[in-house]
């Protein structure tokens, strides 16, 4: 019976079984999959499909990974559920008595989470690439960076980061997906107005989407300046750690 | 052993647990008695760690549950409420619980078996009966094979079958040793499995006492007696000490004297018996007694 104690590797081998366990869980991978490969293959084939299309790397990236803003929004959800989902269903009392420090519990659902979760993304990624490229019409090569492969993978893990910070704040299953699809969507479009002109596109493009995004872009000379690749992984990486710190911190001084 | 001291929770204005001190001991059933709303569950969720006290503390085993390298070996606790996701099936519940602890899938399988789960241990959650919720429950109480086992109503929503089982678990539990905490506000059920009685009433501590003092406390015993000769009986009996009420001419309440010595009464005045019936005050009038007295004198009665 000594040998039974709890230690952080078994609290995240417990949250990975809970993960894997759940139907939903291949549901929404499954889901983000086909969404993914299958807007590739559409858009690609639409565009290349007109004579005189553009060939370049970042229109290429662009068509070939729009699947993915939509799957930034599913795995955010996905996220927040993981943590709402034991409030909602009253099992996080149970897991919180066994693991009564409770920050574990939160930093194993995140391990949880990328385990799971990248592999599935970077999986549909691949194939999203290598149909897209497929779909270039004859001429000048054009190819997708592997950076924005990685980072079209990596986004929507990062934002379902976000949403598990955002689940343990809000708890609320409901509540925690208003508070996201806000700070995602709404936010960014009431800074654009909301801001002086010369500082709105400095601000809006560190906002998560937006940052996510610029992971995966590659510079078009679009006129909306995006984040360059590094600094967009590193504000993305900020959001991510911040949001959970704040979850952690709630979780050890809010009774469940 | 659960030690608890000065023990206070406010919710907002009212006042959940009001400095409750009591010490839980190992070996045998403590039950843990009171009206809804008395603390009881906010005071076991304390002793685990759900809430944090705003003044006193909690200890088991010597320690705070919080810092036991292995809380689910020194506490198993059922908790009010379900706590089990839908979609998981009664042994991946468990398994969840257990990879925590590295505690392995034959023990599941062991307590899935003790709680009778077994046939339907690959069954998802969500269509559980209430009782076969609470048979989960007890089983992951027990997963951690503790020292200290807790369980909040364990009865509720149980079958005859399950109601039974229950009682057995808790004195086999106590028999081996561990410490045994059952809440309820039904003094009937606690009366059958408990040895030791902690009464609560809005947060405080109204008695922690056996159940056979208490019985003793609830006041005097009366014997029913039942004779032709009553005339000659009841001045006969009070001479002797008793406190004598006479409902029927030929019937006798006796309060004060043994059923031996009415009988000896009885004969010295040849007086014939048709019956003498003692009556010992139930559990349930003794709780009663306890928790009016309490309302009507205050804070004396929480003294005694």
């Amino acid at each position: 019976m000594n040998a039974y104690r709890v230690s952080f590797p078994r609290v995240a081998r417990a949250e990975g079984g809970k993960l894997i366990t759940l139907r939903s869980t291949w549901a929404v991978l499954s889901v983000t999959a086909v969404i993914t490969v299958g807007l590739a293959v559409a858009i690609n084939a639409n565009v290349y499909r007109r004579p005189g299309a553009e060939v370049s790397s970042g229109a290429l990236t662009a068509q070939t990974f729009l699947g993915v803003d939509v799957v930034c929004l599913i795995l955010g959800v996905f996220g927040i559920l993981m943590i709402t989902g034991e409030f909602g269903s009253g099992l996080i009392r149970a897991t919180f008595a066994a693991v009564p420090r409770r920050v574990p519990v939160l930093l194993a659902k995140a391990v949880a989470l990328v385990l799971v979760a990248f592999p599935a993304t970077l999986a549909a990624c691949i194939v999203a690439m290598i149909a897209g490229e497929a779909l270039l019409p004859a001429g000048p090569p054009a190819d997708i960076p592997v950076r924005a492969l990685f980072g079209a993978a990596a986004a929507p893990v990062a934002l379902a980061l976000i949403g598990l910070g955002i689940g343990a704040l809000v708890r609320h299953t409901a509540a925690a997906i208003t508070v996201y699809v806000l700070t995602m969507l709404v936010l960014p479009a009431i800074l654009q107005p909301a801001l002086p002109e010369d500082l709105a596109d400095d601000v809006v493009r560190y906002v998560p989407i937006a940052a996510a995004q610029a992971m995966y872009a590659v510079d078009t000379g679009n006129p909306f300046p995006m984040l360059a690749p590094g600094t967009a992984v590193l504000t993305v990486a900020a959001w991510t750690v911040l949001t959970l710190a704040a979850g952690a911190v709630m979780l050890r001084h809010r009774d469940p | 052993m659960i030690e608890v001291r000065e023990l206070t929770k406010r919710f907002g204005a009212t006042i959940a647990v009001d400095g409750l001190s009591f010490t839980v001991r190992p070996g045998r059933v403590t039950g843990f008695l009171g009206p809804n709303g008395a603390g009881k569950s906010t005071t076991m969720r304390m002793i685990v760690g759900l809430d944090r006290p705003d003044a006193g503390d909690a200890t088991v085993g010597g320690r705070p549950y919080r810092t036991h390298p292995a809380p689910l070996c020194a506490v198993g606790a059922l908790l009010e409420g379900r706590a089990v996701h839908r979609g998981r099936t009664a042994r991946q519940h468990l398994l969840g619980l257990a990879r925590t602890h590295g505690i392995p899938a034959r023990r599941v399988a062991a307590v899935l078996a003790l709680a009778g789960l077994t046939e339907v241990a690959d069954r998802r959650a969500g269509g559980f009966s209430l009782g076969m919720s609470q048979r989960l429950g007890v089983a992951s109480a027990l997963l951690g094979d503790p020292a200290v086992v807790i369980l909040d109503e364990p009865v509720n929503g149980l079958d005859p079958d399950g109601v039974l089982w229950i009682r057995t678990l808790l004195k086999d539990l106590a028999a081996q040793g561990r410490t045994v905490l059952v809440s309820s506000h039904l003094m009937s059920e606690t009366a059958v499995t408990a040895d030791h009685l902690l009464i609560v009433g809005a947060g405080r501590l109204l008695a922690d006492v056996g159940v056979e003092e208490l019985i003793a406390r609830a006041g005097a015993n009366r014997c029913v007696v039942r004779s032709p000769d009553a005339d000659r009986l009841h001045p006969a009996l009070i001479a002797a000490g008793a406190t004598v009420t006479r409902p029927e001419p030929d019937s006798l309440v006796v309060e004060g004297l043994a059923a031996e010595e009415i009988g000896t009464a009885a004969a010295a005045n040849h007086a014939v018996l048709y019956e003498l019936t003692p009556h010992r005050a139930s559990l349930e009038q003794a709780y009663m007694d306890l928790t009016r007295g309490w309302v009507r004198f205050g804070e004396k009665k929480v003294a005694a």
